[in-house]
């Protein structure tokens, strides 16, 4: 009998020891070391360690120009996004607008598309080709075709294109404020926006910083937008490390300026930690009065605030609108930028899904997408798991490493893996993960790991730790108890998270562009190639056809993710 | 002072009150009193603005102020959660209207340094964050700030609801205290009947948007005139009129049918003059530590409590006992 519980007892702690040992070295194979290797990799010179990178860092005017425009488009971007945000959250949230419900589902468009697609949705719009510019160009015939591109044409699409935090979470923060503290202003005289100035916006003010260091960070790695938009005259940081880093001889300044980066998002994320921990104003009342949408009584205020909520609908809406409406129409439709029933046509979809090379990139994508989605969950499950049972430093130090991809844009984690894993490194058995379709899985679950961690670690805290006694009580192990007990309640979060994160990669293009597989082209890089000025219409019906297969994608995510995984849960 | 005439208030199809006709005295202590539901926010919420009366107009001073806005009533308000603006100190919360009527920094000094010395509020306490205050001080924030723009009424909307019951004993004291000092011309909504009667002049009794009684808390605790006040105020035995003249042997009782209250309070177990007999058994017992009710079950079939505040007089289940009541005390309804 003894000898029984010595060899189960061995058995569940060499379990524990496998996991823990996996954990370590993928920590430190994947999260730690290629990071690290970036560091010494950006001083190493053929004479051997040197910081002559850092002048020459100086004396390059492409990245220095890089760099100021990064700096100056993430300013102007924390800038342009917070007026544009907190409008379009009072509007959808705080004031009695007519059709706030359907203005508000417009501004959400940047919830199903974003990145690349987004961009070149606009760039369909507003670009050369696209349909503003046209009825622009046919009113005044000297008007310049190219005039969408820039910093400004940047500024304008990452503006609306990122106000996706202010309408997740400044809206949230607005209705959890006390009503009765905007009556009882209101009583003592003040007046509309006197309240939102001195009332509701210092209730929300930490909220909108932490937004505010996001947007910045947002600016300051921006990609697809400068890439596609941004032309020779606004190259920004992010897209420049790409190209340099396929100049020989110019590895070494990418590696530079993506530590700058890192570095820059660091100290950001520091700062944005502490005024998360420290400014947050919290109710104190002990009961609410529910929050109740304010009249703008002052009439052509009222008429203004209603013009621009519109205007903005329509700048929100018309990149989605017009992408799945030139989804079903015919080149010559697309070429001409003219929407007609006559042009109207489903061979796009049929040419897609019939022509197995243009459907392939889908599938890779979907193939990484779900790769990474599935295997950064149970990665993350092992280390949250693992960190419940035993409170101890190995198990904090895998929850922190956890968190390191957090603090470093994900071009900085690209290039940290094409500058390690290009050569044979024992850690991974004498591998080369360059040219393979695993180091763009690896890389995408190294992104994923912060989030699906922080998530998983909440839900898993809300699971009573009465249960697991209560089946150790009754002779349950550990492994059998995780199975039966704890997994079906975490369940609707793991659920949620695979899908959120397979919905994230599937039109990926900045970790592709750096790491994707020459022969496994996925969808992101297929999307940018047909997104040039040389596109043709039938190219770009493939582009449409693609972003609104992407768009419903995403849309069915989000209701399967809020308006069942997650809902089913808070009951 | 106010005057509610014909005050009609709905949300869509929904009655919240029914033509309603009150007068509030200047310097009253006003309660609006009823179960969640009965209307006496939304009552409340029309004297102060934010809600238009469907019909019926408001008078306050002979002036109509029916379409007035909130501001412009001269009506101070202290919320259910008080709703102290988290993001100021206290000095900041009272100085609020103040500011809003553009008064100079020196005057709002000077009056809020008043104000805050009659409601017991240092000057340490002014420099103080919102959220170092305790339930008590938060309360003197809130009527402070109030206050300190001169209303003419104060209102009140459950001040003393999420408190816990020391507390809320020691603010009501407090409260009244304030009032009198003030004389300010005071709209308390309640629904606990005991906050109602110790501190009202006038107590207002609703019911599904229906005034059921208007009078003094001796009033509407000793003569009700509806069954639900009788039931809603005070701890009542309850008799259905016509089997309790069987139980009583009494022949006399002013009507025959409808239903007949006696407060616990009646019912003696000690001898008294002119009253009717019953004998019974103790078949429960309620400690509260400063009185214990009992319930008892007559010969003749009757379920009778009584609270008893004489300790020592202490039964026990099964007693046989000689229960005394009064024919007066009985309230026909």
């Amino acid at each position: 009998m003894k000898q029984l519980i010595n060899v189960k007892q061995w058995k569940k702690n060499s379990m524990r020891l496998l996991i823990g040992a996996f954990l370590l070295w993928f920590v430190i194979a994947f999260l730690i070391y290629p990071n690290f290797n970036i560091i010494l990799a950006s001083f190493r010179t053929e004479s051997g360690f040197s910081f002559t990178i850092v002048r020459k860092l100086f004396e390059s005017p492409i990245a220095m120009d890089g760099l100021k425009n990064s700096f100056i488009l993430a300013i102007s971007l924390a800038i342009t996004t917070n007026i544009v945000g907190i409008f379009i959250v009072l509007v959808s949230e705080y004031f009695e607008i007519k059709g706030a419900k359907l203005l508000k589902i417009g501004y959400m468009t940047t919830f199903i598309y974003g990145g690349i697609i987004l961009v070149s949705g606009y760039s369909m719009i507003y670009g050369e080709n696209g349909i503003v510019t046209k009825t622009l160009a046919s009113f005044f015939p000297n008007f310049n075709v190219q005039w969408f591109g820039g910093f400004w044409a940047v500024l304008f699409v990452m503006t609306v294109s990122t106000t996706t935090s202010h309408m997740m979470f400044l809206g949230n923060a607005i209705k959890s404020i006390d009503n009765y503290t905007i009556e009882a202003a209101k009583n003592m005289g003040a007046s509309s926006f006197y309240i939102i100035r001195r009332i509701v916006l210092p209730v929300v003010l930490p909220t909108i910083f932490a937004i505010t260091i996001l947007q910045f960070l947002g600016g300051l790695s921006a990609f697809a937008a400068p890439l596609i938009i941004g032309g020779k005259d606004f190259q920004t940081i992010a897209p420049l490390i790409l190209e340099l880093n396929k100049i020989p001889g110019s590895q070494g300044l990418a590696l530079m300026l993506s530590l700058v980066l890192g570095l820059t998002t660091i100290l950001l994320l520091i700062l944005f930690t502490k005024l998360e921990k420290g400014g947050t104003f919290f109710s104190i009342s002990k009961t609410k009065a529910v929050y109740v949408k304010q009249k703008i009584n002052h009439k052509s205020l009222h008429i203004f605030v209603h013009a621009i909520a519109y205007l903005l609908f329509i700048i929100y809406v018309m990149p989605v609108v017009l992408i799945i409406a030139f989804s079903f129409t015919n080149s010559a439709a697309i070429h001409e930028v003219k929407l007609s029933f006559s042009a109207f046509t489903l061979d796009n979809y049929l040419t897609v899904f019939h022509d197995i090379e243009k459907i392939t990139p889908f599938f890779n994508s979907a193939n990484f997408s779900i790769q990474a989605a599935i295997a950064v969950t149970i990665i993350v499950l092992l280390g949250v798991g693992i960190r419940r049972k035993h409170d101890n430093l190995f198990t904090q130090f895998i929850e922190y490493a956890f968190l390191i991809p957090w603090m470093l844009p994900s071009t900085l984690i690209a290039i940290g893996f094409l500058t390690t894993y290009d050569e044979p490194k024992l850690i991974i058995g004498n591998k080369v993960l360059i040219g393979t379709t695993e180091i763009l899985v690896l890389a995408y679950i190294i992104i994923l790991i912060p989030i699906t961690s922080r998530l998983l670690r909440a839900s898993y805290q809300s699971v009573d730790q009465d249960y697991e006694r209560a089946a150790k009580s009754l002779g349950a192990s550990s492994f059998y108890t995780f199975r039966r007990i704890v997994l079906p309640m975490l369940l609707p979060t793991v659920l949620a998270l695979i899908v959120l994160n397979f919905n994230s990669l599937l039109s990926d293009y900045n970790i592709a562009a750096f790491l994707s597989h020459p022969l496994k082209e996925p969808l992101g890089l297929l999307i940018r190639r047909y997104t040039s000025v040389e596109a043709t219409g039938d190219t770009q019906a493939l582009i449409y056809v693609f972003s609104t297969i992407l768009m419903a994608i995403a849309a069915i995510t989000v209701s399967i993710v809020y308006g069942w995984l997650l809902k089913e849960k808070k009951k | 002072m106010i005057e509610l005439q014909g005050i009609e208030i709905t949300y869509d199809d929904f009655i919240a009150m029914n033509e309603l006709n009150i007068t509030i005295n200047e310097g009253e202590f006003f309660t609006l009193l009823g179960p969640s539901g009965c209307g006496k926010t939304s009552l409340l919420r029309t004297i102060t603005g934010f809600v238009s009366p469907s019909k019926g107009r408001i008078i306050i001073d002979g002036k109509d102020v029916t379409d007035e806005s909130v501001e412009k009533r001269g009506v101070g308000i202290v919320f259910q959660s008080y709703a102290i603006f988290p993001t100021m100190n206290v000095f900041e919360n009272i100085a609020f209207g103040l500011r809003v009527k553009r008064l100079s920094k020196k005057a709002i000094k000077e009056k809020v340094l008043e104000i805050a010395q009659m409601v017991d509020l240092s000057e340490e306490h002014l420099q103080r964050n919102a959220s170092e205050l305790s339930g008590g001080q938060q309360q003197r924030v809130a009527i402070a700030r109030a206050l300190v723009l001169q209303p003419k009424i104060l209102c009140l909307d459950e001040p003393l609801s999420n408190l816990d019951a020391k507390l809320r004993n020691q603010l009501r004291v407090e409260l009244k205290r304030l009032q009198k000092q003030f004389g300010i011309t005071t709209v308390y909504v309640t629904h606990d009947q005991e906050e109602a009667l110790t501190m009202s002049d006038k107590i207002a009794v609703f019911n599904n948007g229906k005034l059921e009684q208007l009078g003094t808390p001796n009033d509407v605790f000793n003569n009700p005139t509806s069954d639900f006040v009788a039931t809603f105020i005070g701890d009542s035995n309850v008799f259905e009129t016509k089997e309790l003249a069987t139980f009583l042997n009494a022949k006399n009782l002013s009507r025959p049918s409808g239903k007949s209250y006696l407060r616990l309070n009646h019912v003696h177990t000690k001898p008294i003059k002119e009253a009717i007999e019953l004998e019974g058994v103790v078949t429960n017992v309620e400690y509260f530590g400063l009185y214990s009710k009992y319930t008892f079950k007559t010969v003749s079939g009757l379920t009778l409590r009584n609270v008893e505040v004489d300790l020592s007089n202490q039964m026990n289940i099964g007693d046989n006992v000689t229960l005394y009541l009064k024919q007066r005390d009985f309230i026909h309804l």
